[in-house]
């Protein structure tokens, strides 16, 4: 919540995993790659070497970010696997530099997936993924139709390029695997095959990349939204940097009856128990789910909590501070605000 | 606490897709690519089979079914896409 304001979209910090593992993960990873450099291994062994101990983090920070920001999650790693995608091919645009033009050694950093049929089902994958997403967020998000565009263009070469592969080989060996638009192909271009799909990734990866960024400013926590489900989208983008997320042991004391009333929370996994207790000494109790909110009254009225609360399981709270909430949701009219204390 | 919040909300509200940092940049770097790619085309020509042009155009038919699939797919999609956007408002 400090350093505002930012300059970085909040969504983009690491969420669920702590600092330490990512620091762990560069120095393994370094690790692999000088070793992976002392053996001689093949360059795709030295970069698979490299990359795998970011897998778990990547696993980790993409399941918290789909269960809490959704598609979004999914915008995030599609545009991180273009971005690698990029750099084979740029990887090979070094290789042919170096190679003087021989194609038959430059075929980027992971060689054996340099065939017709990656190429046509990777720019599949990724022309229906940019179309979800555009299904889902291209109403506020136009640097999304212009990478689709730029998709569909690549798609078509792809798409014809396959064609010949699996039915006219021999014509795709003799030449054909220049294309559409390649220098030599149906129509042509003054650009060899490697050069203009590199363009092609090139027109879109970046407008991918700006369509991410913006995007990144436009997300909120689906469980904010559950728990003020009459709030606009404008109000839960602007709450969403203020959450702090918090993990709880069961058995915990997350907030006392008659503490100072410093912020709310909301459930996003497990479960907590409620208990209230009256003047007169009589007590009962309810539970929050995942969505729900509680301590609310508290920052709300700016009077002390009116209840105990105690996670019964391992719990995933968002905690919003008091000036946040009560500036963002002063006039909620909220049925959750009510019932929750 | 509060000028923050209100900061952000405005700095959203007046965020703009194709502002003119952003396209210069983006010119910029286009640029550079264009520059990079021409040099390489030049200067490292791409040793490979070749077609004849006349044997290019062979596949023609296949080119344009290519065409006219992703053109229609995308029509749906782009269809799909503001309908749904009508719809959620």
């Amino acid at each position: 919540m400090n350093g505002l304001p930012f300059r970085v979209p909040p969504v983009l910090r690491l969420h669920r995993v702590p600092v330490r593992a990512v620091r762990i993960a560069a120095a393994v990873s370094s690790g692999l790659l000088v070793g992976g450099f002392i053996e001689g291994l093949p360059p795709w062994g030295i970069a698979l070497a490299t990359l795998m101990p970011w897998f778990p983090v990547f696993c980790v920070e993409a399941a918290w970010q789909s269960r809490h920001y959704g598609l979004y999650a999914f915008f995030g790693a599609l545009t991180l696997f273009q971005l690698g995608h990029m750099g084979e091919h740029t990887a090979e645009l070094v290789q042919l530099f170096l190679n003087h033009g021989n194609l038959a050694q430059s075929h980027g950093v992971f060689g054996p997936l340099d065939n017709e049929g990656v190429h046509f089902f990777w720019n599949i994958g990724v022309w229906l993924g940019v179309a979800a997403l555009l299904y889902r967020f291209g109403s506020r998000n136009p640097w999304l139709w212009v990478a689709f565009i730029a998709a569909s263009i690549h798609m078509v070469e792809h798409f014809y390029l396959y064609w010949l592969y699996v039915f006219h080989l021999e014509f795709w060996s003799a030449g054909g695997s220049a294309g559409i638009l390649g220098d030599g192909g149906l129509i042509g271009s003054p650009l060899a095959r490697p050069y203009l799909h590199f363009v092609y990734n090139y027109l879109e990866v970046m407008p991918l990349v700006i369509a991410f960024w913006d995007q990144s400013w436009l997300v909120y926590d689906k469980y904010l939204a559950r728990a003020f489900p009459t709030r606009s989208a404008e109000d839960l983008v602007a709450a969403t940097p203020w959450l702090e997320r918090l993990s709880v042991a069961p058995g915990t004391t997350i907030i006392r009856q008659g503490q100072p009333a410093d912020r709310c929370y909301i459930v996003a996994k497990g479960e907590v128990e409620v208990l209230r207790e009256d003047e007169r000494g009589q007590g009962w109790a309810s539970v929050c789910r995942p969505g729900q909110l509680f301590g609310a009254i508290g920052p709300r009225r700016l009077a002390p909590h009116g209840m105990t609360v105690r996670a019964t399981q391992p719990t995933e709270l968002l905690a919003l501070e008091r000036d946040a909430f009560t500036r963002l949701f002063a006039e909620s009219s909220d049925s959750a605000l009510a019932s929750s204390g | 606490m509060h000028d923050a919040v209100t900061r952000l909300i405005n700095r959203r509200a007046t965020r703009r897709p194709f502002g003119l940092i952003r396209m210069t940049t983006l010119a910029f770097l286009t640029v550079l690519v264009a520059g990079v790619i021409t040099y390489l085309q030049v200067a490292v020509p791409i040793k490979g089979a070749r077609l004849a042009d006349a044997d290019a155009v062979y596949h023609l038919p296949v080119a344009v079914i290519s065409t006219l699939v992703v053109l229609i797919a995308a029509a749906v999609i782009g269809w799909l896409s503001l309908r749904a956007w009508r719809r959620r408002g």
